[in-house]
């Protein structure tokens, strides 16, 4: 089936202009995107998707054995921008989708002029000298509470959009639950994610990158962002105030400043 | 005293009212916390405290919410929780395990809603925290127990296709070797012990291929393949596998189709075959006089696709008004007596209805007693852009002799399976070679080239799939053109993905089919070996040879 209904890709903002595609982390869907792409609607072309068990993608198209590593998703992003007929684009990537991107970019490096890594991180345990954040239990803990949130799952990511008076145009077009990820596939992202190691494919990365780093991110700790800084030749890295994982959903503008100081 | 409980009398103001609100707040039954966008709590409740074992002065602009969550829950809140309450504004019923101070661990349900000013900006998080102990047992015993029903019914599902794969192997044998007795001279005595032989065998065939059919569907490992189908070839081609019984009966079978249909569709043609194939055959042995008849129309044309409108006809029987519900459910037949005279499992008419409804249509059946009885079905169906050479399921016969001379390979661990193969394939004329595992099959295809390799799937050593890539692997153009057959035992239904991933040409069912072995290879192999097939050509199917 073709990738831009797989993968339920949402295009907006002038034809034409160059690409900017926005690829969401662990644990979420594209909508996670929603405070941050109005700034770059007017002047590229904004391409959004969800990765195949998240979101509105189409579920079936799921298989243990192609996404048993990021390379699955890698290949699904390259896929996208071959039928979008993208080259020379922007890729912005959160947290796991930031090494996706690399992975991607390493495999076909015309197709991207610029990646943003936001959260980046190649490895989530810690190996030696290198500290990732995490030790395994940790990620058995995570896979335990997916787990138990699978019953409640549904409920919890219901449409709650009602109760936002302050932003009353974000009511009406979200009539559909965020974040809506098959408890099982979640559960296979996260393990595959969590236990992946792409350390080795950094150094061979030859695209310019900007790297996001927030102050106290849980996931993805200074040590690593600055690793990650280190072994991309060709990289920025800026120190966000923001705290958190997710710099694009708890300080936008600042998310969006450092995007433009980049482009 | 005044007796509180009565309400008369009461005024606004009364301090039965007016609740002291810290006390509401301090000691409510679930834990209130709230928090800064970051985490740091600003404020909690008794209960909470209570619950948990913290002191007031541990937590109030000290700690931060998720320090308090176990480290798996950590990353869960950073990773799900947090962006989930920024994009929604609130998140309901997560469960979290709170880490006490004590070591204990307490299971929580909580409830967030985000506080924001007037421009949007977070100012607090609020939640209430349920302790949710014992709805974590609760939880567990239901997840215990459903892995438990799933585990058994899997279990029961393993344990019948294992059965019906062990039947048919000996069954195949039996049929083969009826097949080929029927060949040989015979008195009119044997002639007749052939017959009773070969009609109970394929009623014994029957039973098992709806038993296992059935459990396949009910286990959900059914899917609908999407190939091209030419309708009309299809259901004339069932139509014509079943003329020799209606012919036996009297009976007339008639197949009408719509003149604007599509000379190809996208379907399944093994589902929609067996759909009409069961109802076919019912009607003809429903019917003592009369006429069955088939009916396709085209009723709509949307876009890219059609909507056809299958119907069979009767003038048999029929089915009494109070049996018409549940004609449907398994091993359910019409009357009591419907069994003892006419046989049957009574899965049919279900297995029909399930497959249907993987269509997302339903069957629906029309009825009066002594008179007959109409099935009918829409399905709405793809139609290919351009138009493809559809797939037939091998239902054409051709010339007996276009078969002479061919080199066959086949590769089979059982004997008896052989020696019946071996019976057809010499009788039509080729040449036989035999191997008994698919390493021995994979050296003999490379030493000499044959016109057709018979690979069973099962087989020590390597067993059928695994040759066949091996073969299709090799650098020589010519093994990519090979034709392969897949000789098996299990249905074909489920199996479709890993017959084409490993590049066979065609399925067999076992027990094998004399007919429909012939036309698939004359199909196959003489276009493989540039030799005319005899496409299009309706002659009688070979010899000896006996309808499905």
């Amino acid at each position: 089936m073709d990738a831009l209904k797989r993968n339920n890709v949402k295009l907006s903002g002038p034809e034409g202009c160059q690409a900017m595609i926005f690829a969401h982390g662990f644990g979420c869907d594209q909508n996670m995107w929603r405070f941050v792409t109005p700034a770059f609607e007017e002047t590229y072309r904004i391409v959004l998707f969800d990765h195949v068990g998240a979101g509105q993608s189409d579920p079936s198209a799921y298989s243990r054995g192609k996404y048993e590593s990021l390379k699955g998703y890698a290949s699904d992003v390259l896929e996208i921008c071959r039928e979008l007929g993208l080259t020379r684009a922007i890729f912005v990537g959160h947290s796991v989708s930031a090494m996706i991107g690399v992975l991607a970019a390493l495999q076909e490096p015309d197709r991207f002029e610029r990646l943003v890594l936001v959260g980046p991180s190649p490895r989530y345990i810690d190996d030696g000298d290198y500290t990732g954040g995490f030790s395994r239990e940790d990620i058995e803990g995570l896979l335990e509470s997916l787990d138990s949130n699978y019953l409640g799952w549904s409920s919890a990511m219901a449409p709650v959009i009602m109760g936002n008076p302050d932003r009353p145009e974000l009511g009406s077009e979200l009539t559909n639950s965020f974040c809506r990820t098959n408890p099982e596939i979640a559960k296979h992202f996260a393990r595959v994610t969590f236990l992946s190691d792409n350390r080795a494919d950094l150094p061979n990365l030859k695209v310019r990158s900007l790297i996001l780093q927030c102050q106290d991110d849980a996931i993805a700790p200074r040590s690593v962002g600055e690793y990650v800084h280190r072994q991309i030749a060709d990289s920025e890295l800026v120190l966000l105030e923001a705290t958190g994982h997710c710099p694009n959903l708890s300080a936008p503008r600042e998310t969006i400043a450092a995007i433009q100081g980049f482009l | 005293m005044t007796d509180r409980d009565e309400i008369q009398g009461a005024i606004p103001g009364d301090p039965l009212f007016e609740e002291n609100v810290e006390d509401l707040y301090d000691n409510a039954p679930c834990g209130y916390l709230s928090a800064l966008p970051g985490g740091l709590i600003v404020k909690v409740n008794q209960t909470f405290l209570s619950w948990t074992g913290y002191r007031r002065e541990d937590l109030v602009g000290r700690r931060r919410f998720q320090d308090l969550l176990t480290a798996g829950g950590r990353i869960f809140h950073e990773t799900h929780y947090a962006p989930l309450l920024r994009m929604q504004g609130a998140v309901r019923e997560i469960a979290v395990d709170l880490a006490c101070p004590d070591g204990r661990r307490l299971p929580a349900l909580i409830n967030s809603v985000l506080k924001k000013d007037e421009e949007g900006t977070p100012l607090l998080v609020r939640t209430t925290v349920f302790n949710a102990t014992d709805r974590k047992e609760y939880e567990r015993e239901l997840l215990r127990e459903r892995q438990r029903a799933e585990q058994e019914t899997k279990a029961k599902s393993d344990l019948i296709s294992m059965i019906s794969h062990e039947i048919r192997t000996p069954l195949n044998a039996i049929m083969g070797v009826g097949h080929l007795l029927g060949m040989t001279e015979l008195t009119a005595q044997q002639q007749k012990f052939v017959r009773i032989l070969r009609s109970s065998s394929e009623s014994l065939l029957g039973l098992i291929n709806d038993i296992l059919d059935f459990s396949k569907i009910e286990a959900g490992k059914v899917s609908l393949e999407e190939r091209s189908v030419d309708l009309r070839q299809l259901v004339h081609g069932l139509a014509d596998n079943l003329r020799v019984k209606a012919e036996e009966k009297g009976l007339a079978l008639a197949v009408h189709v719509d003149e604007r249909m599509p000379a190809s569709v996208l379907g399944d043609p093994i589902k929609i075959g067996q759909v009409l194939t069961n109802l076919l055959s019912n009607a003809i042995k429903f019917t003592p006089k009369g006429s069955v008849t088939a009916t396709l129309q085209l009723r709509e044309r949307i876009a890219d696709a059609v909507s056809i409108d299958f119907q069979v006809a009767d003038t048999g029987i029929g089915i009494a008004p109070d049996r018409l519900p549940h004609i449907f459910d398994e091993f359910t037949q019409a009357n009591y007596d419907i069994g003892l005279k006419y046989g049957g499992t009574g899965l049919g008419l279900t297995i029909c209805k399930k497959l249907v409804e993987l269509y997302g249509s339903h069957i629906a059946v029309e009825s009066e007693l002594g008179r007959g009885t109409t099935f009918s079905f829409v399905l709405r169906l793809r139609t290919p852009e351009v138009a493809v050479e559809a797939a037939v399921d091998g239902d054409e016969a051709g010339d007996l002799g276009v078969l002479k001379g061919l080199k066959v390979l086949v590769a089979d661990d059982n004997e008896v399976n052989v020696l019946v193969l071996s019976g057809f394939l010499r009788k039509w004329g080729l040449e036989i070679d035999v191997v008994t595992d698919g390493r021995h099959a994979v050296e003999r295809i490379q030493g000499q080239d044959y016109d057709l390799v018979l690979m069973d799937l099962h087989m020590p050593e390597l067993d059928g799939y695994a040759a066949t890539r091996h073969v299709r692997a090799l650098p020589d153009a010519k093994y990519a053109r090979l034709p392969i057959f897949a000789v098996s035992a299990s249905t074909r239904m489920g199996h479709q993905h890993d017959l084409d991933s490993a590049g066979f040409t065609e399925f067999v069912g076992k027990p094998v089919s004399p007919e429909i072995l012939f036309a698939k290879i004359s199909r196959h192999v003489c276009r493989a070996s540039g030799r005319p097939s005899d496409r299009g050509a309706r002659t009688s199917p070979p010899a000896g040879a006996g309808p499905r």
